[in-house]
C-alpha cells in the first residue's frame, strides 16, 4: 500500500512496484485518515509512507492502526530518520530515489522477514524489568497488557512490567504462540480458556477482543 | 537507442539513473508532474510569501522539493532545500525577499522546460 500525496512519486512507486514483480499494491492514499480506514478493513503487508502530507503525517498512522505491516518510509527530509528507528520501519527512502534503492529495502524486507522467523523458534523471551533482564518462557506467560510506554507480562504468579510497547513487542514474539486480540492486549492462544462475544478467558480473566482483531483471533482457533 | 536531448535547466544523467531511458515512463512522469496542480502549488509559494506565512512556505516547498527532483531539475530541488531550511530556522520572510523571487523564477523556467519537453517527447515516442 502507498500512502503519499506527491502524484510523481506515488507513480514511481507504482513502477517500482510492478517492476519488482513481487509486490501487488492494493491502494494508494493521500492522507493518513483515508489509509487508516483501508487499513483497518484490510490487512497489507507493508507500507510505503511519506511523512509530511496535509493534515496528520505518516507517524500518526502508525499510532493509529490496529496491527503492525511492514514500513518502509519515503520522504525527501533525512531529520525523520530518528523517528523511523524509533517506529522499527524497515528502511527510509530519500526521494528520489533509484529503482536499485529500491530493490536494497524491499531487500531488506526480506532480510527481517527472515529473522523474524528464526527467532519465532524461540521458546523464550527476556525482558528488561528493575535494571536486569529476566528470562521469561513462553508457556508461563498467560497476557501482555499495555500501560502506555509499558507493557505488563502476565503469568499465573507473577506480573512483570518493563518498557516496551505492544506494536514492539507484535514484530518480535513467537506469532505461533501469541496474538494481538486488541491494541492493549497480546495473549498466548495456548491458555485461551473460551471465548465469549468480544471477549477471551484466560486464568479466569475476561480480556477484550477488539472487532479488527476478531477475524484473526477466529482464524487461530482449532474450532472442530 | 536514441537518445532523447533534454532541456538544458534538465539533469540527464538523474533521469537516466531514475527511469534508465525509459521514455515512455518519463512522459508519463513529466505529464503527472504537470497534471499534479503545480500552478496552484507556485501560486501558494506566492501567497504564503506575500502573507508573511513562513510555515505555510515550508510546507508547499517541502512538498515541491522532490517533484522538481523527480523531473530532473535537481538545480531548484537544491534551491528548494535551501529554503526549506531557513523557513524552517525561522528566518524572516522579509530577509529572503530576493532568493524566493529567484526560486520562483526558477520554479517557473523548470515548469515550462517539462512542459516544452513532454511535447517534444511525445513526438519522440511516437516515432
Amino acid at each position: 500500500m502507498i500512502v503519499e500525496d506527491l502524484p510523481v512519486a506515488a507513480e514511481y512507486l507504482k513502477n517500482c512496484c510492478e517492476k519488482s514483480g513481487d509486490i501487488e499494491v492494493l491502494g494508494h492514499f493521500t492522507n493518513v485518515n483515508d489509509a487508516v480506514t483501508f487499513l483497518n478493513n484490510q490487512r497489507v503487508d507493508l507500507i510505503f509512507l511519506d511523512v509530511e502530507m496535509p493534515g496528520d503525517d505518516g507517524f500518526k498512522l502508525l499510532d493509529r492502526i490496529l496491527y503492525s505491516p511492514k514500513v518502509i518510509l519515503t520522504t525527501s527530509k533525512t531529520e525523520y530518520a530518528y523517528n523511523a528507528f524509533e517506529y522499527h520501519v524497515t528502511d527510509f527512502l530519500k526521494k528520489p530515489f533509484t529503482y536499485q534503492r529500491f530493490q536494497e529495502a524491499i531487500g531488506k524486507l526480506a532480510f527481517s522477514e527472515d529473522n523474524r522467523k528464526k527467532e519465532s523458534t524461540d521458546d523464550h523471551i527476556y525482558i528488561k524489568t528493575d535494571g536486569k533482564l529476566v528470562r521469561l518462557n513462553n508457556d508461563d506467560i498467560l497476557y501482555i497488557e499495555s500501560m502506555g510506554d509499558y507493557v505488563k507480562f502476565v503469568l499465573a504468579d507473577k506480573k512483570y512490567v518493563s518498557h516496551n510497547t505492544i506494536k514492539n513487542l507484535e514484530e518480535k514474539i513467537n506469532p505461533a504462540v501469541f496474538l494481538k486480540i486488541h491494541r492493549s492486549y497480546i495473549v498466548n492462544m495456548k491458555k485461551v480458556q473460551n471465548i465469549r462475544d468480544n471477549t477471551v478467558v484466560i486464568n479466569g480473566l475476561e480480556l477484550p477482543i477488539s472487532k479488527a482483531n476478531r477475524a484473526e483471533v477466529l482464524k487461530r482457533l482449532n474450532v472442530i | 537507442m536514441e537518445s532523447f536531448m533534454y532541456n538544458e535547466l534538465i539533469d540527464p544523467v538523474i533521469l537516466s539513473n531514475l527511469y534508465e531511458n525509459d521514455y515512455a515512463f518519463i512522459q508519463k512522469i513529466f505529464q503527472s508532474f504537470l497534471d499534479s496542480g503545480i500552478d496552484g502549488d507556485l501560486q501558494q509559494v506566492d501567497t504564503c510569501f506575500t502573507s508573511g506565512d513562513t510555515d505555510g512556505l515550508r510546507k508547499v516547498i517541502h512538498k515541491l522539493k522532490p517533484a522538481f527532483g523527480f523531473v530532473g531539475l535537481t538545480s531548484i530541488e537544491e534551491q528548494c532545500r535551501e529554503m526549506e531550511l531557513l523557513c524552517a530556522n525561522g528566518r524572516s520572510l522579509n530577509d529572503l525577499t530576493e532568493k524566493i523571487t529567484e526560486l520562483l523564477n526558477a520554479m517557473r523556467a523548470g515548469k515550462k522546460a517539462i512542459e516544452d519537453d513532454l511535447q517534444k517527447l511525445i513526438l519522440f515516442n511516437k516515432t
